[in-house]
């Protein structure tokens, strides 16, 4: 606040002040003139009341000096009126005569500034005058100052808030990164593990799978026999899925290359190899890929792989009937997403942060091996991309996001590679190069 | 072991260090008519081919003393006519790739889960090889899968003429020739026939399981 001992209202700005005096004999507004000629602001009179208020809504006055005794209207009736128009108007009375009830009125009616009687000494006049106005600046100064304040007052709260949300934002960008870094650093040491134990494991599995088929072949009239070979049979066939979806975490080579498909082929292929899930719970897939949705810069096998988890789990969570979509997009210029979606109940909350972790499962024993997801995961994480889940009651969508450097704008469309083989595969490595970038962690 | 005492039988090696897959493929190819011979390394294998002269073999990747794909060499450079089936744990694509520019047509990834595709790929490498040397094709194994699998023979038919054929220690072609069952033509025509049918490929690294 502006302190108003010290600060006195410059002439600039007294220069642009108007007075307004208001007197009923002629003489008295004549001298008065007189004696503020040499005053800065300008004087402006008025011979009565109405003839005052007339101006006050005309123009802007920082000051009325006003008698109180006029024949038609009072100087107590005419300030009144006054303030009502321009409340921020210092006002004095001047006056030859005064009794109590003037001076009550004019403070509880009009709020009055000052009460000068006449006749006036010039210079207490001049210096009362110039109190007001000075007075009237430091109150509009003031009104200024608190306005001021109180708009930065706004934006700092504002840029307060900007701050929190952005911190907000930092920090819970932060705890998806740590429980992504959680989540890799599980992968990685189970990809290890797995590397060195599946082929410890596939060994003595392929003498209990031959052997065994060995038998079937051989028992076809024993039908208790065959049963139970059938058994071990599904347990070791069962078996061995675990250690193939293992291995996909121990870090091939393979995992490294890429090639350049139509997605729209990939999907077919795959419905190819699990369509008959499908049919059997009469579940129809729909499948919305642009036309000029790119072709892929992958690998594959692993893309496939990462959409027969997908298809399967959105088949198993469908009912029968039911739809599945499989639906691809350009996000912007960085990203692109394929989408798998169904209209199952969803994934419970309780378990969300725990569907990605290697050997979570929901379905019955020896249904599932709690693989799909982690492999997906760790497969999405070596194109540089990511899986983000959405599931409500209604449904679940499960998006497989690429960097656009997954993106092949390649004028030779290729019709999708085999392992790579043949002419393929000197396309396939041109694109390695392309894509390790985006893989080297 | 019916196919092991007939010395005109095809013969096929399996090269891998573990013992249990060493003994479930000889326990599959026997029954099959094969004789089979068993080496736990590629050295081992080496010292052998010149007593066994298989008519294919069967060769892991990752082995101790010599790897597979050191073997696979010199197979390939000392016995280009012979036939080689690699059989692994876990394809990587690197090693697919030399393994194929070594001009390997089939591998095979382990466990098998499949016994019918092993035993059709055997007999698909072993007509091959014997194509390849000029020898004939005449013994239970492979035409077991030779003329069974397209129908050209009637099981019963192939059966009565094997347990003959031993009998009179006579191979199994003519047998089926004299009882009828097939002709000298017939039979070229059906081995061609299943070189065709028998289409090779490298693994899928794309598991079918469910998650």
């Amino acid at each position: 606040m502006v302190n108003t001992d010290n600060v006195r209202v410059p002439d600039e700005a007294l220069q642009t002040m108007s007075v307004l005096m208001v007197d009923d004999e002629a003489n008295v507004l004549r001298s008065l003139k007189r004696v503020l000629r040499t005053e800065p602001y300008k004087i402006i009179t008025a011979d009565s009341g109405e003839e005052g208020l007339k101006l006050l809504k005309e123009q802007s006055f920082q000051m009325i000096v006003s008698d109180q005794r006029m024949p038609s209207m009072s100087g107590i009736e005419f300030l009144e009126k006054a303030r009502e128009i321009s409340p921020q108007t210092i006002r004095i009375i001047l006056t030859g005569y005064s009794d109590l009830q003037t001076a009550e009125d004019a403070i509880n009616r009009v709020r009055i500034y000052r009460f000068l009687c006449k006749p006036w000494n010039d210079e207490d006049l001049k210096s009362t005058i110039r109190e007001g106005l000075n007075k009237w600046w430091l109150e509009q100064e003031n009104k200024r100052m608190f306005r001021t304040i109180q708009e930065q007052n706004r934006s700092l709260k504002q840029w307060n808030e900007k701050l929190g949300h952005m911190v907000e934002e930092r920090t819970k960008a932060l705890r998806n990164t740590q429980e992504q870094l959680v989540q890799s650093e599980k992968m990685a040491s189970l990809g290890v593990l797995a590397g060195g134990v599946a082929h410890e494991i596939n060994n003595p599995l392929g003498g209990i799978l031959g052997i065994t088929q060995l038998l079937l072949s051989d028992c076809i009239e024993d039908k208790q026999l065959k049963e139970d070979l059938e058994t071990i049979q599904n347990a070791a066939v069962h078996c061995s899925e675990i250690v193939k979806n293992l291995l996909s975490f121990s870090r091939g080579n393979d995992s490294q290359k890429r090639d350049i498909v139509s997605f729209d082929k990939i999907v077919d292929e795959v419905m190819m190899l699990i369509g008959h899930t499908f049919r059997k719970k009469n579940i129809t897939m729909e499948k919305n890929i642009p036309e000029d949705f790119p072709y892929l810069v992958v690998n594959q096998h692993q893309i496939k792989q990462v959409l027969v988890n997908l298809l399967v789990n959105a088949q198993q969570a469908s009912q029968k009937g039911g739809k599945i979509h499989v639906r691809a997009r350009r996000d912007d210029d960085r990203t692109m997403s394929l989408e798998v979606a169904d209209h199952g109940s969803g994934i419970p909350r309780e378990i969300m942060d725990k569907i990605f972790d290697p050997f979570f499962t929901t379905k019955p024993e020896g249904e599932g091996t709690g693989l799909g997801l982690s492999v997906s995961y760790r497969i999405m994480q070596e194109h540089g991309g990511k899986i983000t889940v959405d599931s409500t009651e209604e449904g679940t969508c499960i998006s497989l996001v690429l960097p656009a450097k997954a993106a092949a704008d390649y004028e030779e469309k290729d019709s999708g590679t085999e392992s790579g083989q043949g002419p393929d595969r000197e396309k396939t490595e041109e694109f390695e190069a392309l894509f390790a970038e985006g893989t080297n962690k | 072991m019916e196919g092991t005492n007939n010395l005109n039988a095809a013969r096929v090696m399996i090269v891998d260090d573990a013992g249990i897959i060493r003994m479930t493929v000889s326990r599959i190819l026997e029954k099959e008519g094969y004789h089979v011979y068993e080496a736990e390394d590629g050295l081992r294998a080496l010292a052998m081919m010149e007593e066994s002269s298989p008519d294919a073999l069967l060769l892991d990747l990752k082995m101790p003393v010599m790897t597979g794909l050191d073997l696979l060499r010199v197979l390939k450079s000392e016995w280009p006519d012979t036939e080689v089936i690699v059989i692994t744990a876990y394809a990587e694509d690197q090693m697919v790739r030399q393994v194929e520019e070594l001009g390997v047509m089939q591998i095979v990834t382990k466990p098998f889960t499949d016994l019918s595709l092993l035993k059709k790929f055997v007999a698909r490498a072993v007509v091959e090889t014997r194509l390849s040397k000029g020898k004939p094709i005449e013994d239970e194994a492979p035409l077991r899968q030779v003329l069974l699998l397209n129908g050209r023979v009637r099981h019963e038919d192939f059966e009565k003429a094997l347990s003959r054929s031993r009998g009179k220690n006579q191979s199994l072609k003519s047998v089926l020739i004299e009882q009828g069952n097939i002709t000298e033509a017939g039979l070229q025509e059906a081995v061609k026939d299943f070189i065709r049918n028998t289409e090779t490929s490298v693994p899928d690294a794309l598991c079918a399981g469910t998650m």
